[in-house]
C-alpha cells in the first residue's frame, strides 16, 4: 500500500495529467480504489495494516476532491509542472472586479440575514455560471498550453469558489 | 437419506426466499483437530459433481460423498430453546458431541 | 447447547468462533439490538417478546435495574431512574437547558454531566454502558454466545465528544466497537442492500427530539453518503407540544398545575397517535382541580395545528439536495425512519414534494438497528457480499484564529477517512509556543462553535514572527473520529502532539474509571478465557491420544516424535501454577493451534480410511440403496 502514497492523484487515477477529465470516470476510479483500500476492509487486521489503509483511503479521497475541483485540480496541474501560485498575497484586481465582490458579500449577508433560502441558492447559480466561464477560460490556456496567461483567470476562480464556500456555509446556518 | 423436518424446511424456504438467490442447503462436515468433526451447514447457490441430492419436505439438501458417510439418516430440526431459535442435527452416527452441539465424534 | 444458523456458500467457520456480530441502536427512548441469522437480520426480543427495550436505568441499593423493569421505577425513585441519558452524551452541565428541571442530583462543578445516585457518582457514559451491557446480555442469551463485535448507531449530527462518549460507553460495556454507524445511512442499508436496488435514496428521519436527512447514492456495490442534514430541536416532542397548546386553548385553561401538564402532555401524545387511524379523537380527561377537559379534536384540525413543523422539515431536506447537488427528481427512493413518520400529515408532505410514495414497509423503530447489524456482519467478514460504505463528517472542524475566528480545515460534507493539513505561523518574535484550538461547527466565530480541544505545542524554535511553519493536521477516520496533531515544519525540527479530543473529561479521568471498571471485569474476563483454553487443549490431547492408539499404522516417519513434542509441552503449560493468566492463556492456545497443526495430516488420512473402507467395492447408487 505505501507505494499508491507515492503516486501523484492523476496517477493515483490511472488518468493523463490534463485539465479537462472525464468526471464520472474519476468517480468510477474513486469508487474501485475505496473498494480494495478502505479501512473496512481491513477491520479484522493487525493494527498497522489497518493504520496504513486508514491513511491511504484518506489520500484517496483527498486526490479525488483535488481532481473533481477544477480549481484545486488547476492548481495542482500547475504544482505538478512546477508553478505555484499565491492565491493570499499578491492580489491586484481591477476595481471592478474587487467591487462586484464586495456586492456579492453584501448580498449573500442579507439573504442569510432574512433567513432566505431561496435567494441564496439564486444567488449560488449566479456564482456557478461565472465560475463555469473561468473553468472555460482555464481549460482553453492549458490545452493551448499559454501558462503565462492562466494565473489571472485561476486567481479570479479563487474568489468565486471562496464566495460559493461562504453560500454553503450561510445555508448551514440558517 | 437425509431429511428435514417440516419446521426445518419451511424455516431453509424462508431464508432462502428473502435472500433471493441459491438451489437448496448444505449439510457437510469438516475435520477439526484430530478426530474432532464438525457440522456445517450453508446456502448452496450451485451443486457440485460429488454431491448427493436429497427432497425433503420441499427443499432441496445437498450432501457431499465424504460428509454423508457421517450424517446419514440425520434429521435436520429446527427449534427454540429459551431465547435461541435455529437449526439442530439428530445424527444416529454420533457417538459423543461436545457441550455446544458443534462438533462430535463418529 | 448452541444453535446452528446457515453460513453462506464456503463461509462455515470453525465451530465456536461462528463470528457473530450485532447491530445497535442506542436510542434516546428505546434501544434495540439485532443480528443477522441464516441471512436474514433480525431483531432480538426479551425474555417477554418485547423488542423495544427502554433506556431507562436504576440504581437500586445493590442492583442496576434497566428497561421496563427500570421504567415502572421512574415514579417511585426519580432521583436514581435516569432517563433519555443519550441527551446527556458529550455535554457539560452548562449545556443544559435551563427550562428543563431535572429530577437528578447533578454533580455541578463537574466538567461534564454526573449524576449523583444512590451508588455513587455516575456520568452518562457510564449510565449509557449500563444500558449497554443489558443489550449485551440480551444478545448472549439469545444467541448462545457472545458477539465478536457490535456496531453502534448515532444520530448524524453526533459532534465529536458525544460520539467518543458512545464509544467509550460501548468499551465500558465490554462491547469490541467495530464501527460507528451513522442512523440514517444505518437506515439506508436496511433498505437499500433489501431490495438490491441502485439509485439515490433520501434518509427522512423524524425521532423524537431531532430531525435528520441524509442522500445516499447506492452504486455498483458502493454506498456513498453524499450529504447530511438536520434540525437538532425538532422532533416529535414539537407536534405533543403543538396539541397540548391547542387543547390548553380550546378548552380555556391556564397555570395547570406540574402533575395536570405531565398528564396532558401524555393525553396529547396519545391523541396525536390516534390521528394515523381516526379522522376525530375525543379527549376526556379529568384534571386535578375537579375540571373535566372534554373536546373533539378532527384530522382537518390536527393538520392545521401542525403545519407549520411538517412544513419546517422540508427545509433541511432543500439543503440536503443543494448539497449533494441533486434536484427532487433524481431521488430514487425516500426511506421514512423513526417513530414520528408514522403521522399521515408527515407522509402526505413528502408524497407531495417527491412526488413519490415513501418507503415505510421496514419497521421504523427498528430499520436502523437492522442496518446496523448487516453492516456488523460486513465487518466481521461473514458475507461475500462486496459491498462498502463510504460516509462523510456531518459538521465542519476548523481551528481557532487571531480574533476569534474559525478556519475551517475539514468541511461538513466531506467523504471520510480524511486527512487534511494547513500551515500556521506566529505572530510574535521569539514566540516558541502556540496553543491550538480545535472546534466543531458551521458557524464563522469560535464562540458559537463547540470547542473540541485545546493544546499547545511547544518547542518551536525562537524565530522572527511569521517565519515558523507549523503543519497542523486533522485526520478523521472511518468512525468519524478525529485526531489532531502539529508539527513545526520550517527548521526541520519536529514537534509532534496527538490529540484526541474526549467528552470533556480529562486524559487522567477517562483512565481511572476505564481501569477502575476493567480492574473488576477483567479478572474474571480472564480467568474465563483461560479455563476455556486449558478445556479446548485438554480434548484436543484426549482425542489425539485415542487416535494414536487405534491407527498408529497411519502415522508417518517421525509424525510421532513430533505429536508427542508439543503435546507433552501443552501438558506442562497446563500443569503450571499460573500468575499471568492472560499469557498463560496465549501460551496455551499457541500450543494447542500447533498441536493442531501438526496432527492435522494424520487427522486427514484418518477421515479418508474411514471413507474408502466404507465404500470399498460398492458404489454410489449401492450406498444409497442400502442405507434408504
Amino acid at each position: 500500500m505505501d507505494k499508491l502514497l507515492k503516486l501523484n492523484f492523476f496517477e493515483l487515477f490511472s488518468i493523463e495529467p490534463v485539465f479537462n477529465i472525464n468526471l464520472e470516470q474519476i468517480q468510477n476510479n474513486m469508487r474501485e480504489l475505496q473498494k480494495q483500500y478502505h479501512p473496512d476492509k481491513y477491520s479484522n487486521q493487525a493494527i498497522e495494516v489497518a493504520n496504513q489503509s486508514l491513511i491511504l483511503s484518506s489520500y484517496i479521497n483527498e486526490a479525488y476532491r483535488t481532481l473533481a475541483s477544477p480549481l484545486l485540480r488547476a492548481l495542482y496541474l500547475l504544482k505538478l509542472r512546477g508553478v505555484e501560485i499565491d492565491l493570499v498575497h499578491e492580489t491586484k484586481f481591477s476595481h471592478a472586479f474587487l467591487l462586484e465582490q464586495i456586492e456579492v458579500r453584501e448580498a449573500i449577508d442579507d439573504a442569510r440575514d432574512n433567513q432566505d433560502f431561496d435567494q441564496l441558492l439564486a444567488i449560488e447559480n449566479e456564482l456557478q455560471a461565472k465560475e463555469q466561464k473561468l473553468v472555460q477560460q482555464v481549460n482553453e490556456l492549458f490545452t493551448s498550453d499559454k501558462l503565462e496567461l492562466i494565473i489571472e483567470p485561476i486567481k479570479q476562480l479563487s474568489f468565486y469558489v471562496k464566495l460559493q464556500q461562504l453560500v454553503a456555509s450561510s445555508i448551514a446556518e440558517i | 437419506m437425509i431429511s428435514a423436518t417440516e419446521a426445518a424446511a419451511s424455516r431453509v424456504q424462508a431464508f432462502l426466499s428473502k435472500r433471493g438467490k441459491g438451489i437448496g442447503l448444505r449439510l457437510g462436515v469438516k475435520t477439526t483437530g484430530c478426530s474432532g468433526l464438525a457440522y456445517k451447514l450453508e446456502f448452496v447457490d450451485s451443486s457440485n459433481s460429488d454431491d448427493e441430492m436429497f427432497e425433503s419436505n420441499g427443499i432441496k439438501i445437498f450432501v457431499d460423498q465424504k460428509s454423508l458417510k457421517y450424517l446419514d439418516g440425520t434429521v435436520l430440526d429446527y427449534t427454540k430453546e429459551g431465547l435461541q431459535e435455529g437449526f439442530k442435527f439428530t445424527n444416529p452416527n454420533v457417538k459423543d458431541e461436545c457441550g455446544c452441539g458443534e462438533s462430535f465424534t463418529v | 447447547m448452541a444453535l446452528l444458523q446457515i453460513a453462506e456458500p464456503e463461509m462455515s467457520g470453525v465451530p465456536h468462533q461462528r463470528n457473530i456480530a450485532i447491530g445497535i441502536d442506542l436510542g434516546t427512548t428505546n434501544s434495540i439490538v439485532a443480528t443477522v441469522k441464516s441471512g436474514e437480520a433480525v431483531v432480538l426480543s426479551d425474555q417477554d417478546g418485547k423488542n423495544l427495550i427502554p433506556s431507562v436505568v436504576n440504581y437500586g441499593e445493590d442492583t442496576v435495574i434497566v428497561g421496563r423493569a427500570a421504567q415502572k421505577l421512574r415514579v417511585t425513585d426519580p432521583a436514581n431512574t435516569i432517563v433519555s441519558v443519550k441527551r446527556f452524551m458529550g455535554r457539560s452541565f452548562a449545556d443544559l437547558d435551563p427550562e428543563i428541571t431535572y429530577p437528578y442530583k447533578f454533580v455541578k462543578q463537574a466538567s461534564h454531566i454526573q449524576i449523583n445516585t444512590r451508588q455513587g457518582i455516575k456520568d452518562s457514559v457510564q449510565v449509557s454502558a449500563d444500558i449497554l451491557k443489558s443489550l449485551k446480555a440480551l444478545a448472549t442469551d439469545s444467541l448462545g454466545e457472545e458477539a465478536v463485535g457490535a456496531v453502534i448507531t448515532v444520530p448524524a449530527y453526533f459532534d465529536d465528544a458525544q460520539r467518543i462518549a458512545t464509544k467509550h460507553a460501548a468499551e465500558l460495556a465490554g462491547l469490541n466497537v467495530l464501527r460507528l454507524l451513522n442512523e440514517p445511512t444505518a437506515a439506508a442499508i436496511a433498505y437499500g442492500l433489501d431490495s438490491k436496488q441502485e439509485g439515490i435514496f433520501l434518509v427522512y428521519d423524524l425521532g423524537g427530539g431531532t430531525f435528520d436527512v441524509s442522500i445516499l447514492r447506492l452504486n455498483k456495490g458502493v454506498f456513498e453518503v453524499l450529504a447530511v442534514s438536520g434540525d437538532t430541536h425538532l422532533g416529535g416532542d414539537d407536534f405533543d407540544h403543538r396539541l397540548f397548546c391547542y387543547i390548553l386553548q380550546k378548552s380555556n385553561l391556564s397555570q395547570l398545575s406540574d402533575e395536570d401538564t405531565a398528564l396532558l402532555l401524555v393525553k396529547s401524545r396519545e391523541v396525536k397517535e390516534q390521528f394515523s387511524i381516526k379522522e376525530k379523537v375525543a379527549l376526556n380527561v379529568v384534571l386535578s382541580n375537579k375540571k373535566i377537559v372534554n373536546i373533539l379534536i378532527t384530522r382537518v384540525e390536527f393538520e392545521e395545528i401542525v403545519h407549520n413543523l411538517v412544513q419546517k422539515t422540508m427545509l433541511p431536506v432543500k439543503k440536503a439536495l443543494r448539497d449533494a447537488k441533486l434536484s427532487k427528481d433524481d431521488i430514487s427512493e425516500i426511506i421514512m425512519v423513526g417513530g414520528s413518520t408514522r403521522l399521515l400529515p408527515i407522509r402526505q408532505a413528502v408524497r407531495e414534494f417527491f412526488a413519490k410514495e415513501p418507503l415505510t414497509s421496514i419497521n421504523p423503530d427498528e430499520v436502523v438497528a437492522i442496518g446496523a447489524s448487516i453492516q456488523a456482519n460486513v465487518l466481521v467478514g461473514n458475507t461475500k457480499d462486496d459491498w462498502l460504505l463510504l460516509d462523510v463528517t456531518p459538521l465542519s472542524l476548523g481551528v481557532e484564529t487571531m480574533g476569534g475566528l474559525t478556519e475551517k480545515i475539514i468541511p461538513r460534507n466531506s467523504p471520510i477517512p480524511v486527512a487534511r493539513a494547513q500551515e500556521f505561523t506566529t505572530y510574535k518574535d521569539g514566540q516558541t509556543a502556540m496553543t491550538i484550538h480545535v472546534v466543531q461547527g458551521e458557524r464563522e466565530m469560535v464562540a458559537d462553535c463547540r470547542s473540541l480541544a485545546r493544546f499547545t505545542l511547544r518547542g518551536i524554535p525562537p524565530m522572527v514572527a511569521g517565519q515558523p511553519r507549523i503543519r497542523i493536521t486533522y485526520q478523521i477516520d472511518a468512525d468519524g473520529l478525529l485526531t489532531v496533531s502539529a508539527k513545526e515544519m520550517s527548521t526541520g525540527i519536529i514537534s509532534q502532539i496527538e490529540v484526541k479530543p474526549s467528552y470533556g473529561l480529562s486524559g487522567d479521568e477517562i483512565q481511572s474509571m476505564l481501569a477502575e471498571s476493567i480492574d473488576n471485569a477483567d479478572k474474571d474476563m480472564q480467568m474465563r478465557f483461560y479455563q476455556e483454553a486449558v478445556v479446548d487443549a485438554k480434548a484436543l490431547i484426549d482425542s489425539i491420544e485415542k487416535a494414536i492408539i487405534q491407527d498408529s499404522d497411519l502415522l508417518l516417519d517421525g509424525e510421532m516424535d513430533k505429536i508427542s513434542h508439543v503435546s507433552m509441552q501443552l501438558k506442562v503449560k497446563i500443569a503450571r501454577i499460573v500468575d499471568d493468566y492472560t499469557e498463560a492463556t496465549t501460551q496455551i492456545k499457541n500450543l494447542t493451534n500447533q498441536l493442531n497443526d501438526v496432527s492435522n495430516n494424520f487427522a486427514s488420512r484418518r477421515m479418508n480410511q474411514a471413507i474408502s473402507a466404507s465404500l470399498k467395492g460398492k458404489n454410489v447408487s449401492q450406498v444409497l440403496t442400502e442405507n434408504e
